[in-house]
């Protein structure tokens, strides 16, 4: 994957966590929208939330250790431990989703 | 020819006096960044293993769990309003258009729509910080 | 009659001799200083009156070569353009800049940056090579045209950008405020049509994306070239290129010489 590609999608899953970042924010404090959590689209904001925040958190990170770090193969060291501490937290975070709203 | 390395590392990163306030809000989204992400795994192993065991989330004890969330606001604030600033300016939106360099010079990228974002950012930054702890401290009636 | 102000100045200068110093040394020279006087001036003098020993790298003495950055009162200058009782201290502290390998005392290694140049291929790549290899004319450019590029083609390449970028600090693969905006300013010159043969060095893991916009290389160029500026402007081209996947501009005219149409109109 090309670095702009990279970091276009650093952007967009950034503001996907703007908006469904917001609805989690109020959903969960705020009382008179407490009735937001009982909807259908609610869950699934929340794993779209999931997956962008994680993505964005990783690729975050790899750029900042990518650079105190820099070289091509700790650069390469640094992907692959941050995708799957990403996909790990991303597999057990859906699991919790599922748990919580799917009654599993 | 003997030379000697001069790379300031990591303490490059705290030199800001003399250069804009563009350089201090770089360093804060950095730190900021790293503390959500702290925050982000920790929550999420919160939710799954004490929240849907127990219905309730863990939270530090008392006054610090206050304190937590304060931070909390501070940097997930600062964070996105600084972030939609530098979408904008990255992608060329508020840099300014190329012009000729003429005596005494002025950098439209630190100048103009880009210093109005950083005004902006600050502003919203302090009025949604505020309502963030009006929710925190449960003074806001909603 | 005028009276000029002459004030009694030390200049804290670095000293350092990687091949025979052990670590490096501050020394401090007192000189009497009138309103005009240059730092670098101020360091010529010493060098003529105090310590030849003193190893400084300077040339045109007026802003137009680059030669005299250095860091002063902890930030980066030239040395030539700046005036010392302008800096209102009593104590000149000067020191090599940042980030670049010493040789000795106030001269830096810029090597590694004009590596990175050749990298980037900083020269017109164009696809006609019949014409290129016997020209018919030369290539015409309106104003607005040259108006997209001509800011960031004053660069002197002093340095000071990519001493004071905090990328470079910790990363030493990063292209540099300096070299981007050369990029730049070749990938936009309306003539070259050759940004998708430096894509791979700029669109890499250690070139433009690793600039975050901390703008210091514009806040202390000292020929308002605004790196900061043309580094953005260099992503928003790479990234258009890529979602809309053009990166041929429009022919540009070529005006034919008089060889080939037999007239000097």
């Amino acid at each position: 994957m090309k670095e702009s590609t990279k970091m276009l999608l650093h952007y967009v899953t950034g503001f996907l966590i703007l908006v469904t970042g917001a609805i989690h924010l109020i959903a969960n404090n705020l009382e008179r929208f407490l009735w937001i959590k009982s909807t259908l689209w609610y869950p699934i904001s929340l794993g779209i939330f999931l997956g962008a925040v994680l993505y964005h958190a990783m690729n975050g990170l790899r750029v900042v250790l990518v650079e105190l770090f820099p070289g091509s193969s700790s650069g390469k060291v640094i992907s692959t431990i941050l995708v799957i501490v990403g996909v790990i937290f991303f597999v057990s975070g859906f699991y919790f989703l599922l748990v919580l709203f799917g009654g599993w | 020819m003997s030379r000697r390395e001069n790379k300031q590392g990591i303490l490059g990163w705290l030199k800001l006096r003399g250069y804009s306030i563009e350089k201090l809000m770089y360093v804060a989204q950095r730190i900021s960044g790293v503390g959500i992400i702290i925050f982000l795994l920790s929550h999420i192993l919160n939710v799954g293993l004490v929240y849907a065991v127990t219905g309730e989330l863990w939270e530090p004890p008392g006054l610090i769990g206050k304190a937590v969330l304060v931070m909390l606001g501070i940097i997930v604030v600062f964070h996105t309003f600084n972030g939609i600033r530098l979408v904008l300016a990255e992608y060329g939106f508020i840099v300014g258009k190329p012009k000729r360099a003429v005596y005494p010079y002025k950098m439209t990228s630190l100048s103009g729509g880009q210093r109005l974002a950083v005004y902006l950012v600050l502003i919203a930054f302090i009025i949604i910080l505020y309502f963030w702890i009006m929710v925190a401290f449960d003074l806001l009636g909603w | 009659m005028e009276k000029s102000e002459i004030r009694k100045i030390g200049f804290k200068v670095f000293r350092f001799n990687p091949a025979v110093d052990a670590s490096p040394k501050w020394k401090i020279y007192e000189l009497e200083v009138d309103r005009s006087l240059t730092v670098l001036d101020a360091l010529l003098r010493i060098k003529e009156e105090k310590d030849p020993s003193l190893a400084v790298r300077y040339s045109c003495r007026q802003a137009v070569c680059g030669s005299c950055g250095m860091m002063i009162n902890g930030k980066q200058r030239l040395a030539c353009f700046t005036r010392v009782l302008e800096l209102n201290s009593k104590v000149v502290v000067v020191e090599p800049l940042n980030n670049y390998p010493i040789i000795r005392d106030l001269v830096t290694d810029f090597s590694d940056l004009f590596m990175k140049e050749k990298m980037i291929k900083p020269y017109i790549i164009r696809d006609d090579h019949e014409e290129m290899r016997s020209p018919t004319g030369m290539y015409l450019q309106n104003p607005e045209e040259l108006l997209e590029y001509l800011q960031f083609a004053d660069c002197i390449e002093c340095g000071l950008c990519s001493s004071a970028c905090p990328t470079y600090s910790t990363d030493n693969l990063f292209l540099t405020p300096m070299i981007l905006n050369k990029a730049y300013r070749i990938s936009a010159d309306s003539r070259d049509t050759g940004l998708q043969y430096r894509l791979s060095v700029i669109d890499s893991e250690h070139g433009c994306w690793r600039c975050h916009f901390a703008a210091a290389c514009s806040s202390v160029c000292p020929k308002g070239i605004d790196p900061a500026k043309s580094i953005q402007l260099l992503k928003k081209m790479i990234t258009s290129a890529g979602i809309f996947k053009r990166m041929r501009k429009k022919e540009v005219q070529v005006a034919l010489r008089p060889h080939v149409t037999g007239s000097t109109i």
